[in-house]
């Protein structure tokens, strides 16, 4: 006796179809998918804290996109406790718990990321034509800038008042860079872009084996957006090594489950702790951070960003939260 | 101290230069060290000198990964200990 029908468990862990009568065919949406969150564009949003800007470095809301011009060529590096670029912080931490529908589990603080149980996305999807970050030909169109998409974190509540740079203020993210200087809409080199992660700790691990969208001989799967991400289990409690496994790169956003540029299958440094409340690292209050800059001490060139999104969900864990 | 791995289609080569004390115009000194397997060189470098060669690697290079202040052999996980010592037979 065999199953007339495949079976299957829908996301809700209960079985659905199967069975003659039974309605067949595959689950519809479940009403516990998690969906991408949108952040404004529009710098100006209370969402965002702008630092790093001046006459020379600035962000705008232009056509619906965010444009951040930062042409003028200089040393916008961000490397370790260094940030000389532009970026956009959410003023607030994240709080996982906020939507969930068990609220905040007994014994954890609102703010508190516990990465056993929190799936934690943040993605920067590019303009298409314009491509990561791009320019003219005297700054080789965008070569050696960079974005950094992510989390910054903090020891203490800021307040509504981040900060960038400076000693321990850590940092992690998915890392797009113009590597040649290459006019990209001429070139089907792939790594006239390379992506992978940027952190405090690792100024980068990366590759460039898929072309972009502004590249000639680009088709539909080309790569368009940024995508960090982190969850682990945790093999350390509440300590100062408590890492988690994350990994970030590029992927192309309207290719679902395409390859993503990713240099590892999973990475982890000083800055991988993604919970350590106890402030002896700074890894306790969490914020969504977008920075742009360069990976050079002389470089210039622009960035249209068409989306922004988060995606920070807790699951129930070992017990129902 | 930082280590930085690149990839090259020209090891031998990347090797000579840094055995000369000076790559893409940047000073080792006397405490860089380097090793090499397949297509890839590593070199160990003062985290000052790391941020220097950063900035004159040649697009010809890939530098895959520089990490400033790498873990410890203690603090390392099982996989990179058993690649430590596998690279010491």
């Amino acid at each position: 006796m065999g199953f007339d029908s495949p079976k299957f468990v829908d996301s809700t862990g209960e079985e659905a179809g199967g069975g003659a009568g039974g309605g067949g065919g595959p689950p519809g949406p479940s009403a516990k998918a998690v969906e991408w969150v949108d952040l404004p564009l529009d710098p100006t949003d209370s969402v965002w804290t702008v630092l790093g800007a001046s006459p020379t470095k600035t962000a705008a809301l232009v056509n619906g996109n965010l444009e951040v011009d930062l042409s003028a060529p200089a040393n916008y590096k961000i490397r370790s406790s260094t940030n000389n670029g532009l970026n956009l912080v959410t003023t607030l931490p994240v709080m996982p718990w906020s939507n969930h529908s068990g609220g905040v589990p007994a014994g954890t603080a609102a703010h508190t990321i516990q990465p056993e149980s929190s799936l934690l996305k943040v993605r920067v999807e590019f303009d298409s034509a314009h491509g990561p970050t791009n320019g003219t030909l005297a700054d080789a169109y965008g070569f050696n800038m960079m974005c950094v998409a992510g989390f910054t974190s903090y020891p203490t509540d800021q307040a509504g008042s981040p900060t960038v740079g400076g000693a321990g203020v850590e940092w992690r993210g998915a890392m797009v860079r113009k590597f040649k200087g290459d006019q990209p809409s001429i070139s089907s080199v792939v790594n006239v872009y390379k992506a992978g992660i940027r952190t405090y700790h690792t100024d980068w691990i990366e590759k460039g084996d898929y072309l972009w969208s502004n590249q000639q001989g680009a088709g539909p799967t080309a790569h368009d957006s940024i995508v960090y991400m982190s969850a682990m289990v945790l093999r350390q409690g509440d300590t100062v090594t408590a890492r988690s496994q994350t990994t970030g790169g590029s992927y192309c956003s309207t290719d679902p489950f395409g390859p993503m540029n990713a240099p590892v299958y999973g990475f982890t440094d000083g800055a991988t702790v993604m919970s350590n409340t106890s402030g002896s690292v700074n890894s306790n209050y969490f914020h969504i951070w977008i920075g742009f800059g360069s990976t050079a001490n002389f470089a210039g060139g622009t960035f249209k960003v068409t989306k922004i999104s988060y995606s920070i969900q807790p699951l129930a864990s070992r017990i129902p939260v | 101290m930082a280590i930085i791995l690149l990839k090259t289609t020209t090891p031998a080569a990347l090797i000579a230069e840094i055995d000369t004390g000076t790559l893409w115009g940047v000073s080792l000194g006397t405490t860089t060290k380097r090793s090499t397997y397949s297509d890839y060189v590593l070199i160990d470098c003062t985290e000052t000198r790391s941020e220097k060669l950063s900035e004159a690697v040649p697009d010809s290079v890939d530098m895959d990964f520089l990490q400033a202040a790498p873990d410890s052999f203690t603090e390392a996980g099982l996989i990179e200990k058993a690649w430590f010592l596998r690279g010491k037979l």
